[in-house]
C-alpha cells in the first residue's frame, strides 16, 4: 500500500532469479549469479533472453539430468564466490568427486553439455584415477562396458606394450607354429602335384572355415590388417620344427593352429589363400626370448596353445559334420 | 530400440535396452540412468580421460571395448617412458618408438625421466621430430649422466613444442647456444632446470620469453653467475645451488639473484642470505632486491651459523611475511646478538609473521639465539615449531623453555612445539610448483 511496505518488498523482488527446464520437464529457479557461471546457461541469457521467467525457462540438455543439475548449481554456487582461497577451492573439489562412479558420469556429461570446462576437468580427473591401476576386467566391471572384443583383438594392442612376458611368448608361439605349418603346407604342395585330391579337400576346408567364420567374424577386421605390418621374421624359429619331436597332441594342435590363422585372415577377407606371409608384429628382438622364462613357464604356454587349438578344434567339429572320415584326411589331424 | 541408442555407437553385442544379464534398463529414457552412462561421453571427453592415464593404463584401454578401441589413438598422448613403463633401458627405446610410430598424434605430455645418450642423439632428435608428439603441453626430458666429461646436448627440436608448452622440465642437459632464439613460450606457466648447462644470456632470454610464467625451479644449474628476474606474473621461485652433476673445472653457478620486478611474487625458496668467507660450504647467493617484497608470503632459507644478521637483513626485505622456515646449518663460534631497536621496527614482526619454522634445531646457544629473537620480538606469532635433531625429552625441553624465554614471549597466543625431525633439507619441487598450496610445506611439517 505505502511506499514504505514496498521498499520492505523491493530487496527481495529484485533479486534476479533464472528458470532452468530438464529434459524431463521439471523447472528449477536459480540465483542468476549462479546461474551465469555456466557458459552455455550465461549465453542462452545474453542471446536469447530466456530464462527470466517460469513460462520462459531456458531448456537445457539432454543429458542434464536433474541429480546432476543440482550438483552443478551447488559446484557454481561456491566457485562463483570470488573471496575464496586456492586451498578452499581445492578443498571442496576433492569433496566434491566423492561420489558414486555412476553418479561421476553423468556429472560429467552432463557438465559437459553445459560448457562447464572446470567442472569437466575435475570429473575427469576423477574418473581417470579410477581407472587408473585397474585390470581391464575391473574396469569394465565398473563402469559395465560390454566384452565385445575377440581374443584376437584384445592381444593385438598389447604387442605393443606388453607388460605381460606370457603374451609376447605366446604371440611367439602362435607364429612359430603358423609358420611351422606354412612349411608343411608347401611340403604337402610339392607332394600333391600326384595327390590331387587332398588340395581339393584343402580348398574345401577354406571353404568350411568360411562357412564358419564368414558373418561372424570381427568388423575391424579389415581394419587391424591394414595396420599389421608385415614382417618377415629375420631368422628361423631357433627350436626345430616341433611337429617332429613332440607327442601327437602337439602336431595336432601345430596342424589346427593355422586353421584358427587362416579362419582369422578368412574372417577378414573370406576364403583366403592359407599360404599368408608372417604379419605378427615382433616389436622386440628375439634375444628378448631369453627374457628369462623358466622351462615350466613355457610348458604352461604350451599348454595354452594346445588348449586354445583344442577348443578351436571342437569348434570346428561341431560345425563340420564331416565326421572322422572327412576329418582322417588330414595327416597328423588326429585327436588326442 | 530407445531412443538413446542413437547417441551410443553401433556394433555393441547387446541391444541398447538390454543389460548384461538381459534385464531392460532402469530409468527414464532419455537422460536418465543407464548402465553404460560412462559410454555415453563424448569422444573428446573420454579422450581427455585416457589422456591423464599413466602410458600403460592409457594403451590398456583398446581392451576394454568396442567402442574404446580407437580411443587411445584419438586421445591426446601421454607418453611416461619412466619405470612405469619399464625400467630397462633398450626396452626404454623400443617403447618409445614403437608408440610414437603407432600414435597419430597429438600429444598431451612427454616424459623421459632419464634416458641415456650413448649414439642414440639422432634416434631421440628423431622422436621430437615426431608427429606423435605435436601440439605438446608438457616435456620432461632428462638424460642419465653416464660420463660427466661428455657433452649432454638438448636436441633443438625439444624446442619445436615451445608454441604450446605449458610445463617443461630439462634436466642434465645442455642448452645450446643456437636454440636462443627458440625460446619462445607464449604458454608456459611453469619451468623446471635442474642440473642444466645453460649460459646467462641464454637464460635470460629464456624467462624473457615466457610471458605468462608463474612457477620457476633452478636446481643445481651452472653456466650463469647472475639472474635477473623480472617478471609481471612469477608468483614462485624455488632455487637450490647443490649441483649433482660434475662438470669440470670451475664451473660457474648461481651466485647472484637480482629480482627487478616481480608484482606477484610469493614464495621464494630456498634462500642463502649469507655471505662472507666460506670454509665448509661451497657457494653462497647473494639476494638483491631492489624493491620491497610486498606479495611475499612464504620464504624459506638456510642460514650458517646461524647468522641472525642476514635473516633480519632478509625479514626487512618482506614486510608482509607471513611464514617462514629457516634451515639452520650449526658453526662453532657463532655470536647471535641482535637487538631490536622500537623506533626501527620490522613490519613482518610487528603485523604478520605469524609462523616460524625452525628446522634442524639443536638447542645450543647460537641457534637459541635465533630462536629467541622471534620469541621476544615477533608480536603477531601464533605458532613457532622446532624441527628437533637431539631426541626432545622433557627435560631438554623444560631447559629450553627456560633459555628461549618463553614466558616472555611477545605474543601471548603464541604455541610452541618441539618435534622431532629429520628433515634436514628442502626438496624444491613440489615446494615450488604447487602454487595452489597457501604453505608449500604443510604437509610436511606443520601438523
Amino acid at each position: 500500500m505505502s511506499e514504505s511496505e514496498l521498499a520492505v518488498i523491493k530487496p527481495e523482488a529484485l533479486k534476479a532469479y533464472i528458470w532452468l527446464q530438464c529434459f524431463d520437464g521439471s523447472i528449477q529457479q536459480v540465483d542468476e549469479e549462479v546461474a551465469i557461471f555456466c557458459p552455455m546457461i550465461c549465453r542462452e541469457i545474453v542471446k536469447n533472453g530466456t530464462g527470466s521467467s517460469k513460462n520462459h525457462a531456458i531448456t537445457l540438455p539432454q543429458r542434464v539430468n536433474p541429480a546432476s543439475l543440482s550438483l552443478i548449481l551447488d559446484y557454481c554456487r561456491f566457485h562463483q564466490v570470488t573471496g575464496r582461497s586456492n586451498k578452499e577451492r581445492k578443498s571442496f573439489d576433492e569433496k566434491f568427486v566423492r561420489i558414486e562412479t555412476e553418479r561421476l558420469c553423468e556429472l560429467t556429461s552432463a557438465a559437459d553439455s553445459l560448457q562447464l570446462k572446470p567442472l569437466v576437468d575435475l570429473t575427469s580427473r576423477a574418473l581417470a584415477r579410477i581407472i587408473e591401476g585397474k585390470t581391464p576386467e575391473e574396469i569394465r566391471d565398473i563402469f559395465h562396458l560390454p566384452d565385445d572384443l575377440t581374443e584376437e583383438e584384445k592381444l593385438e594392442p598389447l604387442k605393443n606394450i606388453n607388460d605381460d612376458p606370457r603374451i609376447r611368448l605366446l604371440n611367439r608361439l602362435y607364429a612359430k607354429k603358423r609358420k611351422e605349418l606354412q612349411e608343411r603346407h608347401e611340403r604337402q604342395k610339392l607332394k600333391d602335384v600326384q595327390v590331387q585330391k587332398e588340395q581339393k579337400d584343402e580348398r574345401s576346408l577354406d571353404e568350411l572355415l568360411c562357412f564358419i567364420n564368414g558373418d561372424g567374424g570381427s568388423g575391424g577386421g579389415k581394419a587391424t590388417k591394414s595396420k599389421k605390418k608385415n614382417k618377415r621374421r629375420k631368422d628361423h624359429a631357433k627350436n626345430p620344427p616341433k611337429a617332429d619331436s613332440e607327442p601327437a597332441n602337439a602336431e595336432g594342435a601345430a596342424c589346427v593352429v593355422p586353421c584358427k590363422v587362416d579362419s582369422s585372415n578368412v574372417s577378414r577377407l573370406p576364403c583366403q589363400n592359407p599360404d599368408i606371409q608372417d604379419d605378427v608384429e615382433y616389436p622386440f628382438e628375439d634375444a628378448d626370448l631369453d627374457d628369462g622364462l623358466d622351462p615350466a613357464m613355457k610348458e604352461e604356454l604350451d599348454r595354452e596353445v594346445e588348449d586354445f587349438a583344442r577348443r578351436l578344434n571342437s569348434v570346428w567339429n561341431d560345425s563340420h559334420i564331416g565326421g572322422n572320415g572327412s576329418v582322417q584326411r588330414f595327416p597328423g589331424f588326429n585327436h588326442r | 530400440m530407445e531412443e538413446d541408442a542413437a547417441s551410443t555407437t553401433a556394433k555393441k553385442t547387446k541391444p541398447d535396452g538390454i543389460d548384461g544379464q538381459g534385464h531392460p534398463k532402469i530409468g527414464s529414457p532419455a537422460g536418465g540412468q543407464s548402465f553404460d552412462s560412462i559410454d555415453r561421453l563424448p569422444d573428446e571427453v573420454l579422450g581427455s580421460i585416457i589422456s591423464l592415464l599413466p602410458t600403460k593404463a592409457g594403451a590398456r584401454i583398446q581392451i576394454l571395448s568396442r567402442r574404446w578401441r580407437p580411443l587411445w589413438r584419438a586421445a591426446p598422448l601421454n607418453l611416461d617412458a619412466g619405470c612405469d613403463l619399464t625400467c630397462q633401458d633398450r626396452k626404454q627405446i623400443l617403447f618409445v618408438s614403437k608408440i610414437l610410430s603407432d600414435h597419430p598424434g597429438p600429444a598431451r605430455r612427454f616424459a623421459l625421466p632419464g634416458i641415456r645418450l650413448r649414439d642414440r642423439y639422432a634416434r631421440i632428435d628423431g622422436w621430437l621430430r615426431s608427429r606423435a608428439l605435436t601440439g605438446l603441453r608438457e616435456i620432461d626430458f632428462h638424460y642419465e649422466i653416464e660420463n660427466p666429461q661428455l657433452p649432454y646436448p638438448l636436441p633443438p627440436s625439444a624446442l619445436r613444442f615451445a608454441p604450446t608448452l605449458c610445463v617443461a622440465d630439462f634436466g642434465n642437459c645442455d642448452f645450446p647456444r643456437e636454440v636462443a632464439p627458440l625460446l619462445k613460450f607464449p604458454c608456459l606457466k611453469q619451468l623446471s632446470l635442474r642440473s642444466v648447462f645453460v649460459l646467462e644470456d641464454v637464460l635470460h632470454s629464456l624467462l624473457c620469453g615466457c610471458p605468462v610464467l608463474e612457477s620457476l625451479l633452478l636446481d643445481g644449474n651452472f653456466g650463469c653467475g647472475c639472474l635477473r628476474i623480472n617478471s609481471p606474473t612469477l608468483r614462485s621461485i624455488g632455487i637450490s645451488l647443490f649441483c649433482l652433476r660434475e662438470r669440470g673445472e670451475n664451473p660457474i653457478l648461481l651466485q647472484v639473484l637480482i629480482i627487478e620486478d616481480a608484482p606477484c611474487l610469493e614464495r621464494l625458496l630456498p634462500l642463502y642470505p649469507d655471505e662472507g668467507p666460506a670454509t665448509i660450504r661451497v657457494k653462497m647467493i647473494a639476494l638483491s632486491l631492489t624493491t620491497l617484497m610486498r606479495t611475499v608470503k612464504v620464504v624459506a632459507l638456510d642460514t650458517w651459523g646461524p647468522n641472525l644478521d642476514s635473516v633480519v637483513d632478509l625479514l626487512k626485505c618482506f614486510p608482509c611475511l607471513q611464514k617462514l622456515y629457516i634451515m639452520s646449518h650449526l658453526q662453532n663460534g657463532r655470536k647471535n646478538k641482535w637487538s631490536y631497536n622500537p623506533l626501527d621496527p620490522i613490519e613482518c614482526l610487528e603485523s604478520h609473521l605469524r609462523q616460524v619454522v625452525v628446522m634442524k634445531y639443536w638447542g645450543m646457544r647460537p641457534d637459541v639465539d635465533l630462536a629467541k629473537f622471534f620469541v621476544l620480538n615477533a608480536k603477531v606469532l601464533k605458532k613457532m615449531v622446532f624441527g628437533c635433531i637431539s631426541s626432545c625429552n622433557d627435560k631438554w625441553m623444560a631447559n629450553q623453555r627456560r633459555r628461549l624465554q618463553l614466558n616472555n614471549r611477545a605474543s601471548q597466543g603464541a604455541r610452541f612445539k618441539f618435534k622431532r625431525s629429520a628433515y634436514s633439507t628442502f626438496a624444491c619441487n613440489s615446494h615450488t610448483h604447487d602454487l595452489w598450496k597457501d604453505d608449500p610445506f604443510d604437509s610436511h611439517f606443520c601438523r
